[in-house]
């Protein structure tokens, strides 16, 4: 027992008013004669026991009274041994609650966060009240809902009461940074950061940068707070589309990448894809994921419409709920134009530069071709302008020479604006005018060298048979699909990848020779995109247009290209969404279908430049989103949300590294190894039963009728 | 010069009411109040035979003619009353919580009685008493004596205890002759005693008064806070909070009055409570109206 206001004990002599209010009484006696003199005597002496002890009731009750407010007002409290950095004392202190989507985690009727929370609010419980409290609640971002150590213990009780859980993944080391800034500069208290997370793995994975910051802070004690111990999970940790182009009526390959979280196989996982927010169109199932493994699984399905959609993949409920389906977003395009510039001038049509890739373009029957979505056109490099390249979504440079400035700024502006271009070079190709072409030269990701022909000296070169890293040729990582290690380059210009442009990302490799050198490169300019092949789609240059992987790898390429702006349409949590439409809807009011149904106002669209722009923010929760124009029936764009995969893995950090993170030093300096918290507060109690005793010495004093 | 102990409301309410005697009274003149002795005076009362030695002046000689037989006609004599007016001079008759004193309520409404019966040409004695008789004023009839009677009123201090054994005795001396006693205390003496006297002065053939006069504050216990009683008749003293034993103190005072009132009941006394708050003529009226209503026997 002890007390949190001591001094206030000195209160204690206030017992001494009822006594000293008593003692008065007996002396402010007045005189008088009296003549009834015998009945006084006899009622006296019939009362005088009876008064004694009601006067002395009445005293202890009054001296009680006065000594158990005084009690009340100096706080007794009962205090506990506990161990050190569990709490307690006084401090100023960064609480850092995790709430990231882990967090959303269930536990019984309760979440990983309510427990936190709770966890949070016992420890501001055991604190003194001279302490300092600051708050923030730590995703992939911070929100510091009390910036500052604060001695409101209350305010940070509130907000730890009205704080939520959102979608984000977890960075635990830049709220711990913050954390650190904000207490760096104070001082006269033992500082602390304490920071209540499930301890998942992925959120420590800037554990080197919080160890530095631990060690360079060395007044500042970092107390990692592990809530739970992370239970087993199953997500979808992957979708996307794969293949070929997302056309209306055309199937297109799913590929759902399904994670097993859990310390055990798990079996029969049940995997369900919806569209649009309707019901299943397609189903399928998973016999076994190994412990910690993941599988992946392909399904066909197709949109009877084109436009903007949403392609959901699920799989059964389980404790994380947040991960338990993943959204895409898919634009089905109804046609696709392709131009295909061709550089030699020859009439014969089995002899052009284009012609086998027009046919691994267009891959059906010529009665069938009109009807396909693919239009096909073709023109001569002189002829490139602008009016040539409005209204193709992809350009084929084949055995071009090189280009005119005009054209190939024409080109360029094209490509910048989102146009894609793929250049297959060919006999005619002349690097050195190409490098002599400003424009063009810096379109291309890879530095071209002068053609170079196979002989015997240098034998025609293969290409790579497996180990393919980008998507496009990702397929053939399965035998099953077969090998491209049998296409042969004759002749071919030899390429440099560019390094990354300032902001911008590096040349990645479509596939390399079996050397190990590029075969072929892309990369991003501007909103479009350039693909560099290093030899042609003639049997002279190769024999890759007569190879079976030919028309799926034109396919594939076609189907990335067009879908390489999908790449925003998948957003964090967080992240603004931005799409460009038609210039008829500027001014028109939108609105976005959130991911649970509800229709939310977005603004209008606005004009950026000669371009109109829908911009939405509020994109918190993860899930689908569906942007209407005002009057419109159908979305004219859509977009998800996605989760962090690794959220997923609920996997906590090993203790014993974060056992690390509290510095032997610190716990030295704090001089015991266990300390006193405050276990329970007595004087709401004491309150209490002061306020009894009050209506107790009303009603005896009534009784005993003390007018005084 | 004697201090005017007439409350004139009191002696004007009394002139109209009148203290008639309520019993036959051994008067020694003729008066207003029925005397026991038969004589032959004015109003007839009743016949008896004549025997010898009667005066044949109150021979009734209608009768001897008509019916030959000697008769004497008697008549009822009405006389006056010596009323003995007994004040009690013990010291906690000094006591009063307001404007006057028991001591002095009492030397009032003797007064004041004194002149009502002088008025009516009865005649008054006074006695002044404690423990024994301390003064006496002589029967008289004379109205013009009432300023002697006030002087002898106002010159008496009270002092001494209270006792009714002797003084009572005393007065049951003087009045042997059949007449009104009327006692003005507070009675704070021995009830036996009390008993015992008033016992005496009813088997004298007295109609006897008390005028129990009592202060407010000793009937109703007022007081607040701490007090120290000091005994008037005495040395004692007593601290107490009244507030707190002040149920007791009403029940044991009252249990009190009832015993004085039985006591007074049991030997045909009239019991008068005479609280001095009350103003004095009110108290006097009131008992003569009282008595006036009950008539005569």
């Amino acid at each position: 027992m002890n007390f949190l206001q001591p001094a206030v004990l000195g209160g204690l002599a206030a017992i001494g008013i009822p006594i000293a209010i008593h003692l008065l009484n007996k002396f402010r006696v007045r005189r008088i004669d009296w003549a009834a003199m015998r009945f006084l005597a006899d009622s006296l002496r019939k009362n005088e026991r009876r008064l004694k002890i009601e006067d002395l009731i009445l005293l202890v009750v009054r001296c009680l009274l006065f000594a158990l407010l005084v009690l009340a007002f100096a706080r007794p409290v009962w205090q506990a041994l506990a161990s050190a950095g569990t709490g307690g004392g006084t401090v100023a202190a960064m609480v850092l609650l995790d709430n990231s989507a882990s967090m959303q985690e269930t536990v019984g009727a309760s979440t990983r966060f309510d427990e936190a929370r709770q966890a949070a609010l016992k420890w501001l419980d055991s604190l003194d009240a001279d302490s300092l409290v600051g708050l923030g609640l730590v995703s992939t971002r911070s929100d510091l809902v009390v910036p500052n150590p604060v001695p409101d213990l209350s305010l940070a009780r509130r907000e730890l009461g009205a704080a939520r859980t959102s979608d984000r993944g977890t960075d635990l080391a830049q709220g711990i940074r913050q954390a650190f800034a904000t207490l760096a500069p104070l001082t006269g208290r033992p500082r602390e950061i304490r920071v209540f997370t499930d301890s998942q793995i992925s959120g420590w994975d800037k554990l080197a940068e919080i160890q530095r910051l631990v060690a360079q802070n060395p007044g500042i004690a970092l107390v990692p707070v592990p809530i739970g111990e992370g239970g087993p999970n199953i997500a979808v940790t992957g979708l996307s589309i794969d293949g070929g182009v997302a056309a209306a009526g055309l199937p297109l390959r799913v590929r759902v990448d399904v994670a097993n979280f859990c310390d055990a196989p798990v079996q029969n996982i049940r995997v369900s894809l919806s569209t649009d927010r309707s019901p299943s169109v397609g189903e399928t199932n998973i016999p076994a994921i190994p412990a910690g493994g993941s599988q992946q699984v392909e399904m066909t399905i197709s949109f009877a419409e084109p436009g903007p959609h949403l392609l959901t993949a699920t799989t059964p409920p389980d404790a994380l709920k947040v991960d338990n389906e993943r959204t895409i977003a898919v634009n089905v395009i109804k046609t696709v134009s392709a131009l295909i510039v061709e550089g030699g001038e020859v009439d014969a049509m089995a002899d052009r530069d284009g012609y086998f890739l027009a046919n691994a373009l267009v891959p059906v029957a010529r009665d069938k071709s009109l009807r396909y979505y693919l239009g096909l056109s073709f023109a001569r490099p002189a002829a490139l302008d602008a009016s040539a390249l409005e209204g193709a979504d992809i350009v084929f440079l084949c055995n071009v020479a090189s280009l005119a400035a005009p054209a190939a700024k024409a080109l360029s502006d094209y490509v910048h604006k989102g146009g894609k271009l793929v250049v297959f070079p060919g006999p005619l190709s002349n690097p050195a005018a190409w490098r002599a072409t400003t424009d063009l030269w810096n379109l291309l990701p890879a530095e071209a060298g002068p053609l170079q022909t196979a002989d015997a000296a240098s034998p025609a070169s293969s290409w790579q048979s497996s180990d393919f890293e980008h998507p496009v040729t990702a397929l053939w990582n399965d035998p099953s699909q077969g090998s491209l290690g049998a296409i042969r380059t004759l002749r071919y210009l030899p390429l440099t990848p560019r390094p990354a442009p300032p902001g911008g990302q590096a040349p990645q490799i479509l596939v390399r020779h079996a050397d190990g050198t590029p075969a072929a490169l892309e990369w991003g300019v501007g909103l479009g995109r350039v693909v560099l092949f290093d030899s042609g789609v003639t049997p002279e240059m190769t024999n890759l247009p007569l190879h079976p992987a030919f028309v799926p790898l034109v396919q594939r390429l076609l189907g990335y290209l067009t879908r390489s702006q999908e790449a925003r349409l998948s957003l964090s949590p967080g992240e603004s969404f931005r799409l460009n439409v038609e210039g008829a809807l500027r001014g028109r009011e939108f609105s976005v279908m959130m991911p649970d149904g509800t229709r939310r106002g977005g603004g209008r669209v606005e004009a950026e430049g000669e371009d109109s722009v829908i911009r939405f923010g509020d994109t918190q929760s993860v899930g689908g989103y569906q942007v209407f124009v005002a009057g419109g029936e159908r979305p004219v764009g859509a977009f998800a949300v996605q989760l962090d995969p690794a959220e997923s893995n609920l996997r906590p950090i090993d203790p014993t590294e974060l056992a690390a993170l509290t510095k032997p030093s610190e716990k030295k300096t704090s001089g015991v190894e266990s300390r006193l918290v405050i276990t329970r507060e007595f004087w709401p109690a004491l309150v209490a039963l002061a306020a009894v005793l009050t209506v107790m010495e009303m009603i005896l004093a009534f009784r005993f009728s003390r007018a005084r | 010069m004697a201090e005017n102990l007439l409350d004139p409301q009191a002696v004007s309410r009394g002139e109209a009411l009148g203290l008639m005697a309520r019993r036959i009274v051994e008067g020694y003149r003729v008066g207003e109040h029925r005397s026991p002795f038969h004589g032959f005076a004015i109003e007839f009362a009743q016949h008896r035979e004549y025997s010898a030695g009667d005066d044949i002046r109150h021979l009734d000689w209608k009768v001897l003619g008509r019916s030959d037989r000697y008769y004497i006609k008697q008549y009822e004599q009405d006389t006056n009353y010596v009323a003995h007016i007994a004040v009690d001079g013990s010291a906690s008759m000094n006591y009063g919580s307001g404007k006057v004193s028991k001591l002095h309520f009492a030397k009032a409404l003797a007064a004041c009685l004194a002149y009502v019966i002088l008025l009516q040409r009865d005649a008054v004695a006074l006695m002044l008493f404690d423990t024994e008789r301390r003064d006496y004023l002589p029967r008289t009839d004379s109205l013009g004596r009432i300023n002697h009677i006030m002087n002898r009123l106002a010159a008496f201090e009270a002092t001494g205890h209270t006792s009714f054994g002797r003084s009572l005795e005393q007065l049951a001396q003087e009045a042997k002759r059949r007449g009104i006693v009327i006692l003005l205390s507070d009675l704070f003496g021995d009830e036996e005693q009390l008993a015992s006297g008033l016992q005496r002065l009813a088997f004298s053939g007295n109609e006897v008064i008390v005028f129990h006069t009592l202060d407010h504050a000793e009937i109703t216990f007022p007081f607040t806070g701490v007090y120290k009683f000091r005994d008037l008749e005495g040395d004692a003293e007593l601290q107490t909070s009244p507030a707190d034993i002040r149920k007791s103190y009403l029940k044991n005072f009252e249990d009190y009055r009832q015993r004085i009132r039985r006591i007074c009941e049991k030997f045909n006394a009239h019991y008068v409570l005479a609280d001095t708050e009350k103003p004095l003529a009110e108290v006097l009226s009131g008992y003569l109206a009282f008595r006036r209503n009950t008539g005569r026997r």
